[in-house]
């Protein structure tokens, strides 16, 4: 999981909450971290939150490809406590709109947010406003799929509540209040990628593979694909690993291995 | 069911919108430029989107009716079809929608009437010859039809002007619609089929074999014309014995005086769909059959496939006449 939060009072329950560590060597952005998260303190602004996005994007740190944005924002008509998921996202501009999935089982009301360039405090439409969503998305959506992009804000001002009136303690006290959500949100998405997953059982045929004979790409390719078919039709590794330490070649272990699968090759 | 409704800007005031719209009123609702906004951007995953698809409601302001060609028919010369509806609310793993489309949502065209006064149009061109409209093909006509009432628009308009023949498509067995109205002599209600042992493997969330069995059986004493489409055939464990069960439930209680037409398809798919559903479901045992790669589409190896339409073909003609067949070619499985 990545996350992608604005400021420190933001970042701060949620490092708490998971325990994380900070990355003494991380530049430009701080980045927090154990072994399932990463979380990134942008900074405000469009361009730093795509900047952070890209940064964790580009680093491919975490086997989860999930990318959450989480902070305050002003709200239209939401009072102040309320969190949200991104419904719609637009800039400025209002091209390009992004829709997240909303695949995610939650009580969480739902809104659109205007990513706006300056903070607001006339709030025109009855519409979420923040800083980074828009930008965060456009980015996160050029390395990942599209549902596992998820933005939770937290209401912080509204027309009755100024944002000047907000110091960083009660930012704080806000993202601890919507703590139980995030951690919903964050394991929800972490479990959607894991479908996708190569089978671990998989993972060490082909590390066998490797050891014994050196495949060309196509011949990987094609090792990958039969493991996963015998993955599919249930034939057992044992019977798999003791063609591959008999054949002598890469293009052999590959035609033994066609001639076990090739049978099973039949829906039950 | 529906918890997030996405509109197209403006459409939130049109009387079938607000008909959806009430239906759901828990529902988050969210506007749109159009619907392609939502349903067209790459980077989407079919997969993750079908454990809760939205409802998008959309006009249809491209065209509406596309044509196919007589082969793929059941007898008539001049064939059409149409889709009221983009994704369908089961999820059956050969179904090519999961290939074609970036996106789970279901796209709801509320302009049933200019898809009808379409279909006037294309009927009056030819007057003297029954022209066929098929509206299963890009979803299931009847199975969200307590949502779309689309057959309860459509049925009276199709019963007023018999040159316009319609297909409706189905895997469900919501067929209060239908039971509610006298049989219309230019209406076929065709129902899908594979062996329980396949449907159970590979169609999700479709009502199981014998409940559809038992609906189209209604419906078909009640005097519809009724359609059997055995598509795609599925190679399996003791293929014969499957196939020949399933004819045998089919045909069993049936008046053949109601029964229209049986069609035959194998799995197909072009092969740039396959390689995207496969992508999505990498563990799926369908995909690691005898399947073949050839001039873009994914099939059975060529002697496999005739082999296995062969021996449905001649369980079929052992229990139905033989001008009740039709064999449908290289369009894809649904």
């Amino acid at each position: 999981m990545n996350l992608i939060i604005a400021l420190h009072s933001e970042a701060r329950p949620i490092i708490s909450a998971l325990g994380l560590i900070k990355d003494p060597k991380s530049h430009p952005f701080p980045l927090y971290r154990d072994d399932l998260h990463n979380l990134v303190v942008s900074g405000t602004g469009s361009r730093r939150a795509a900047g952070a996005t890209g940064y964790l994007l580009g680093k491919g740190l975490s086997s989860t490809p999930c990318f959450l944005n989480l902070g305050i924002a002003g709200h239209g008509c939401l009072p102040p406590g309320t969190g949200f998921l991104g419904a719609r996202i637009i800039g400025d501009q209002e091209i390009n709109a992004y829709y997240p999935p909303q695949i995610l089982q939650s009580e969480l009301q739902r809104s659109t947010i205007r990513s706006v360039t300056k903070p607001i405090t006339d709030y025109p439409e009855p519409i979420g406003y923040d800083m980074e969503a828009h930008s965060f998305y456009a980015t996160a959506s050029l390395g990942t799929s599209r549902e596992l992009i998820q933005v939770l804000k937290v209401v912080s001002d509204n027309p009755q509540h100024s944002i000047n009136n907000i110091d960083n303690r009660q930012v704080t006290r806000l993202i601890e209040g919507i703590l139980p959500d995030f951690l919903s949100i964050s394991n929800q998405l972490d479990s959607m990628v894991k479908c996708f997953s190569p089978r671990t059982e998989e993972a060490s045929l082909n590390e066998l593979a490797h050891s014994i004979h050196s495949f060309s790409q196509t011949q990987a390719h094609q090792l990958n694909k039969l493991f996963r078919h015998a993955h599919s039709l249930s034939v057992e590794a044992s019977i798999l690993r003791p063609v591959l330490q008999s054949s002598k070649s890469p293009k052999e272990a590959i035609r033994n291995l066609e001639k076990i699968i090739n049978p099973y090759r039949l829906l039950k | 069911m529906i918890d997030q409704i996405y509109f197209e800007n403006g459409l939130e005031t049109h009387f079938r919108a607000q008909e959806f719209l009430k239906r759901f009123p828990r529902a988050i609702t969210t506007p749109c430029s159009h619907y392609k906004e939502v349903f067209n951007p790459s980077g989407q995953n079919f997969r993750l989107q079908k454990r809760k698809p939205a409802l998008i409601l959309a006009k249809q302001n491209g065209k509406r009716l596309q044509s196919i060609p007589e082969s793929y028919g059941i007898g008539g010369k001049r064939n059409f079809y149409f889709s009221h509806m983009l994704n369908c609310l089961y999820d059956c793993r050969y179904c090519f929608l999961q290939g074609m489309y970036s996106s789970a949502h279901y796209v709801l065209f509320i302009n049933y009437e200019e898809f009808w006064s379409d279909i006037i149009e294309k009927t009056s061109e030819c007057p003297k010859e029954p022209t066929w409209f098929f509206s299963g093909y890009d979803c299931d006509s009847l199975a969200f039809e307590s949502t779309t009432r689309f057959v309860e628009f459509f049925l009276p308009l199709f019963k007023k002007n018999e040159n316009a023949h319609l297909e409706i498509r189905t895997k469900s067995v919501n067929t209060h619609v239908l039971k509610r109205n006298s049989p219309c002599p230019n209406i076929v209600v065709a129902f899908s089929f594979t062996p329980e042992e396949i449907s159970v493997q590979l169609e999700h969330g479709v009502p199981t074999v014998e409940s559809r069995i038992k609906a189209m059986r209604e419906l078909a004493h009640d005097g519809w014309l009724v359609g059997i489409r055995i598509d795609p055939v599925i190679d399996c464990e003791d293929f014969e014995m499957r196939y020949a069960k399933l004819f045998d439930q089919l045909v069993k209680d049936f008046p053949l005086t109601s029964l229209h037409s049986v069609s035959l398809g194998s799995f197909r798919m072009p092969t740039s769909f396959f390689r995207k559903i496969e992508k999505l479901y990498p563990y799926e045992p369908l995909f690691a059959g005898k399947l073949n790669n050839k001039n873009n589409s994914t099939t059975y190896f060529p002697e496999l496939e005739a082999k296995k339409l062969q021996i449905c073909k001649t369980l079929l003609l052992e229990r139905l006449p033989k001008e009740k067949l039709f064999h449908c070619e290289l369009n894809s499985s649904a």
